[in-house]
């Protein structure tokens, strides 16, 4: 025990980890406050930086850019009106308003607590509900692996595209690149077409990086030739709220952070849903839901708290059974994966010290996004006026960049060049890219869980799988997931009808 | 009235086309290896027939209604020219070197996007490759491509 807190205090507390933490966090929120930009994007186009960082460093910051790029799409959203990310759409409504009258300053404050202690209230979930969960784990054989790689590729393909049949597509697509390679079992060179850069199977950073990144650029440049008319609103008084005004907002910030600490533990809901449900719900216990969509402090710091306290909630399923809980998580579980690190309860025993540091650091990372937030936050906003003449052409050399990084390989770079095509292609077409990605990490294992659950049931592979009590409640986990989008549906409904009442 | 077909159509071929020639691509593997694959192929198929029957009902909607498909040739053409100079760059980096190619790319990508400011576009440049030499060459040890050159 003694020596695991060492480990964590010697790994949290030196220069390289301090480093990446600031650099996650002020980078995550110039991320998240370019509209176009996703925490996903920021996520993918940064892992190549961590491999030559120790693990600690290389996934705080990792979780630092994740946490601070969902805060940094509401400094657009509070100034300019144009939700930096997804999940702040919901801020924009109230926090514009405020802008409009004055207080802009004072939203962008509020928006910067609320995020700070819902990203912080999550990172307490994740401290606390994270270690015992992951001892199911422990109970993991074969058919478990092969059913939590369904669950998790049905679960956030089923949410994440327009049509469930397009998500599960893309996961399937996904996995089918995965079996790409020499197959672990037969050696056996599976679609290599003759390229030995392929025996080794699609590398995952630059597929991610394509998928993500360059398609992201290709998107950006379809409306190239608008004008971008976006103005910065005036910016008067101070980012600090008084005391009086924050007390008002503590039920709220509370009740939001609980909110999307567990919308973020279900796999598939994201901060986008999070902010609504918790704007929602706020609305419903305040006692001046009329100042709703004119301008109102709790609206902000409803929608602000929950949206943060997703990231911590999501990184639950991620740490614990390797579910990955949104398409961040995703790409985080390819970080995790690089540092050789395997989710499950390994995470938590083998190597507790970097995960614990890691935990803490998330945490920590919270609560340096709040200082630096109240600090820079106003000047961030200018960040967003860089045209995206400029943006575009750095993103993509930054994009060969990583790619080549990985195997010092320009076969990686034309990989990422086509799974950019692909991704576009995919995102004008209504399919989402996320369980791509899922499907090229969770492949080999669901593949292996597979064949040696065939093996092991020796011929009575129904019986098997029914007489072992974990994989029927995954099985029943994968059915729910067939059913979720008609549950989140009706909690995106909720979350409308307080949109289509402003 | 004009025929209008829904995009889903168009995928929906293409996964179906890709199902058959990956699974006679599979009938050549041994045993063991070809039954994942050939349970992924058989899914996408199914699939791909679903995404083509809602396509389908789609391109009758837009032929009715006269409605254009939101994706048109006229509309890929600038994301396609980007990813063209982003493929001429990638290549240009085996051949000419990564921080000559780099030079010529980030200012023709800017001109292309109809940015003119000079100043601008050598700051950019010579910021991303001080930061590229920094974090990638010095601290990640990355030998990139030297090209003809150097």
């Amino acid at each position: 025990m003694l020596e695991a807190m060492e480990l964590i205090v010697d790994g949290l507390f030196n220069f390289s980890t301090i480093l990446a933490l600031i650099v996650g966090v002020t980078g995550g929120m110039v991320i998240g406050a370019l509209p176009g930009l996703s925490a996903t994007m920021g996520v993918a186009l940064l892992i190549p930086l961590t491999f030559g960082m120790n693990p600690i460093a290389g996934l705080t910051m990792l979780t630092a850019i994740y946490t601070s790029a969902v805060y940094g799409g509401s400094i657009s959203a509070i100034l300019i009106h144009t939700p930096g990310t997804p999940a702040s759409a919901c801020t924009a409504i109230d926090g514009y308003q405020c802008t409009i009258q004055g207080r802009g300053l004072k939203a962008l404050g509020i928006s910067t607590i609320s995020s700070m202690m819902g990203g912080f209230v999550s990172a307490i979930f994740l401290l606390i509900l994270a270690p015992p969960l992951a001892q199911i784990s422990l109970k993991f054989n074969a058919p478990e692996y092969f059913l939590i790689a369904i669950f998790g590729l049905t679960i956030i393909a089923s949410l994440s595209a327009d049509s469930m049949v397009k998500g599960l597509s893309a996961g399937v697509f996904g996995l089918i690149v995965g079996t790409i390679g020499v197959d672990i079992m037969t050696g056996y060179p599976r679609f290599t077409f003759g390229f030995t850069s392929l025996e080794g199977g699609i590398s995952l950073v630059p597929a991610m990086i394509g998928l993500f990144s360059l398609s992201q650029v290709m998107i950006q440049v379809e409306s190239m030739l608008k004008k971008d008319d976006a103005v910065i609103g005036d910016l008067r008084g101070s980012v600090m709220p008084s005391w009086a005004d924050f007390k008002k907002l503590i039920p709220t910030i509370t009740r939001s952070s609980i909110i999307g600490a567990m919308v973020g533990i279900l796999p598939g809901a994201g901060g986008d849903i999070a902010s609504w449900v918790g704007y929602n719900e706020s609305k419903r216990f305040s006692k001046h839901p009329e100042e709703y969509g004119k301008g109102s402090l709790e609206g902000i710091a409803a929608s602000e708290s929950a949206n943060n306290a997703v990231t911590g909630g999501a990184l639950i399923p991620l740490l614990t059974l390797g579910i990955p809980g949104s398409a961040t998580t995703a790409v985080l579980l390819g970080g995790l994966l690089i540092q050789g690190l395997q989710p499950g309860h390994e995470l938590f025993t083998k190597h507790a010290g970097i995960t614990y540091s890691v935990i803490l650091g998330f945490l920590i990372a919270n609560i340096l996004m709040g200082i630096i937030g109240l600090l820079v936050a106003k000047y961030i906003v200018h960040v967003t006026r860089v045209p995206s003449g400029v943006l575009a052409p750095i993103i993509v050399v930054l994009s060969v960049v990583g790619s080549y990084a990985i195997n010092n390989n320009m076969f990686d770079v034309y990989v990422m060049v086509l799974f950019g095509l692909i991704g576009y292609f995919m995102r004008k077409t209504g399919f989402a890219t996320a369980p791509v990605v899922l499907g090229l990490i969770l492949g080999p294992m669901a593949e292996s869980g597979f064949r040696r659950s065939l093996v092991m049931a020796r011929g009575d592979v129904l019986g098997y799988y029914f007489s072992r009590p974990l994989s029927i409640l995954l099985m029943v986990l994968i059915v729910f997931s067939f059913l979720s989008p008609i549950l989140m549906k009706k909690l995106q409904a909720k979350g409308m009808v307080v949109e289509a009442d402003e | 009235m004009k025929k209008r077909i829904h995009h889903d159509v168009y995928v929906g071929v293409f996964m179906a086309i890709l199902t058959i020639l990956g699974t006679l691509r599979t009938f050549t593997m041994p045993k063991g290896s070809d039954m994942f694959p050939q349970l992924l192929f058989a899914l996408f198929g199914i699939f791909s027939i679903s995404i083509i029957y809602k396509g389908i009902k789609e391109s009758v909607v837009m032929t009715q209604e006269g409605r254009q498909d939101e994706i048109t040739m006229k509309g890929l053409k600038l994301p396609f020219a980007a990813l063209g100079i982003a493929t001429v760059y990638t290549i240009l980096v085996k051949y000419l070197g990564f921080f000559a190619s780099t030079i010529i790319y980030i200012p023709a990508f800017m001109y292309f996007y109809r940015y003119k400011k000079v100043p601008i576009m050598v700051m950019s440049v010579a910021g991303t490759l001080v930061f590229i030499y920094l974090v990638f060459i010095k601290q990640l040890n990355v030998p990139f491509p030297a090209g003809i050159l150097f």
